[in-house]
């Protein structure tokens, strides 16, 4: 039987906080899993807390490389998320493999879903995310750089990385090249197949891009427009920003619960 | 009219520094896409910049494809360890943009395209990691038990994290081939065999090419300019210079002449 497949961050992991405050994975709060339940469908899962669209390629080529496919479900996350690497070895990826970062975790008790996940280190190579919060950000200081004084851009590298990475790249339609590159690879793995790819968000904090046409349009990628908070809302009278677990940021089991009956189903069915 | 295309560095723009430190541009006796056109009589278009890379080769090829009928292009793979940087007045994540917005088509009734650096409330730039800009790496922190030790990276400064944690990391790697997948992805459908090439030794052209995937129209020479002209003719390119960085006419010529039909018939 084919697979369904899950990209996302924490919301697709089974992320929450337990009573003492700790971080647990893999719980039942992971609206896969319970879609993978109701619908009585073997999934896999590739996510990780904090996980973004820098990530998605490489794991869609490694779960393409494994199963055989239906439709993948991407839950595109919030933009100025990062990936930072060193690698000792200063190959510039020479030794690298795609699947250098996975690492499987244990099967859903039903056995159903197939979880995968990334390591943050492989050997003495590693891959990390890291999320521009506030308490990162410094305000904007001018550009020197111009057609008269051409080493005035040079000073952008001395800034710090937190600052010339924000007001230089992320904010920037650079981010949205990276997004629309990421996707397009994406959708040319899955060319000539009838895998669709559908790309949905969470809640209204995540930007979601219009012109996504930069380079072509898509063939099986789809974006979807109206995210699970409003679609709740709208919908089902559910306010999804007022049923999270302690941490604040992540949702219970409730809207779990109905992104996997109504939301996902209904993505399915209008894009 | 079918063009082929030709995308690349200061190479591709004619470009070389006088003596007397001017600049020279699209200068068509110092540039091996305009004499490839001229010897075999192929009508062309050109579109490069003085430290262009792989960053900029996605939308560039892609507004070349819309703008002319083509069947073949060459991609001229440059230095890695150059990137791109910009500024949005907006703060608008690019929405709105389109793929013709750096476009500078002063030059368009040459077929010569360039990037502009200022248009409309956005700047895109390019910047090479230069040996002055240099420092010797620090170790890295992180724990379990201090999840956010690696934040430290974001505190030092841009030239030493970005050197450091991106740029001799497999995430270079990441980002050429997912540049060059993009390529491909237009090149599928529209049936244009595109070549990836390098002029010199200093460049570098990954071994590893299928993390997404094998390459359909997307083919890379095995063999650098330099290598290929030193074997086949004896011409030691590092040597004939016109400043201290760009090559000589004869050495565009030699890879007008021959090397450009080689790497078209023997690039895989």
């Amino acid at each position: 039987m084919k697979h369904t497949l899950f990209l996302g961050d924490s919301h697709s992991a089974g992320y929450t906080i337990d009573n003492d405050g700790q971080a647990l994975h893999w719980t039942e709060n992971n609206y896969a899993e319970i879609y993978s339940a109701k619908n009585n469908q073997p999934c896999a899962i590739y996510a990780q807390a904090g996980g973004c669209n820098r990530k998605f390629p490489t794991w869609i080529s490694c779960l393409l490389d494994r199963y055989d496919v239906n439709k993948i479900f991407i839950q595109s996350t919030h933009w100025n998320r990062y990936l930072v690497a060193n690698d000792p070895n200063l190959d510039l990826g020479e030794s690298y493999a795609k699947d250098t970062f996975l690492e499987r975790n244990e099967d859903s008790a039903n056995g159903l879903v197939h979880r995968y996940t990334d390591k943050r280190y492989a050997g003495n190579r590693y891959e990390a995310l890291l999320g521009q919060f506030e308490e990162y950000w410094d305000k904007f200081k001018g550009f020197k750089g111009s057609i008269d004084n051409p080493y005035g851009e040079f000073e952008i590298l001395e800034n710090q990385y937190r600052y010339t990475k924000l007001w230089h790249e992320a904010l920037t339609h650079l981010q949205l090249r990276d997004y629309i590159a990421d996707m397009t690879v994406i959708d040319h793995m899955v060319r000539n197949t009838d895998i669709p790819v559908y790309v949905w968000t969470i809640n209204n904090r995540i930007h979601l891009p219009k012109n996504t046409d930069l380079y072509r349009g898509f063939d099986n990628v789809k974006f979807v427009y109206t995210s699970a908070e409003d679609f709740l809302f709208e919908r089902h009278r559910m306010k999804i920003s007022k049923m999270v677990v302690e941490d604040k940021e992540h949702y219970n089991y409730d809207v779990h619960s109905a992104i996997a009956e109504y939301y996902l189903p209904y993505i399915e069915k209008n894009y | 009219m079918s063009r082929t295309l030709f995308l690349g560095d200061s190479h591709c723009a004619g470009f070389y520094e006088n003596q007397d430190g001017t600049c020279t541009i699209w200068d068509s006796a110092n540039n091996y896409a305009e004499l490839y056109s001229k010897i075999y009589n192929v009508p062309s278009a050109i579109y490069a910049m003085p430290g262009a890379c792989n960053r900029h080769y996605p939308v560039w090829f892609s507004w070349l494809v819309d703008e002319y009928k083509t069947d073949t292009a060459f991609i001229q793979s440059t230095y890695w360890n150059r990137y791109l940087f910009a500024h949005s007045k907006n703060l608008d994540w690019g929405d709105g943009i389109t793929k013709d917005h750096f476009v500078d088509k002063s030059q368009a009734s040459t077929h010569r395209y360039s990037n502009l650096v200022f248009n409309k409330g956005r700047f895109e730039l390019m910047v090479g990691q230069f040996k002055e800009l240099y420092e010797d790496f620090k170790g890295f922190e992180f724990s379990f038990e201090d999840p956010s030790a690696h934040y430290k990276v974001f505190n030092e400064t841009y030239k030493y994290s970005k050197l450091w944690f991106e740029g001799l990391t497999h995430l270079q790697l990441r980002d050429y081939l997912t540049d060059l997948i993009v390529v491909d992805h237009l090149a599928q459908e529209r049936n244009i065999d595109v070549y990836v090439w390098h002029i010199n030794n200093r460049v570098h052209i990954p071994n590893t090419k299928d993390l997404f995937g094998k390459f359909k129209r997307v083919k890379f020479a095995e063999k650098s300019a330099e290598d290929f002209l030193r074997k086949e003719y004896k011409m030691n390119i590092e040597n004939m210079h016109i400043d201290s960085e760009h090559y000589h006419k004869d050495v565009h010529n030699a890879i007008a002449e021959h090397y450009i039909p080689w790497v078209k018939k023997n690039s895989k």
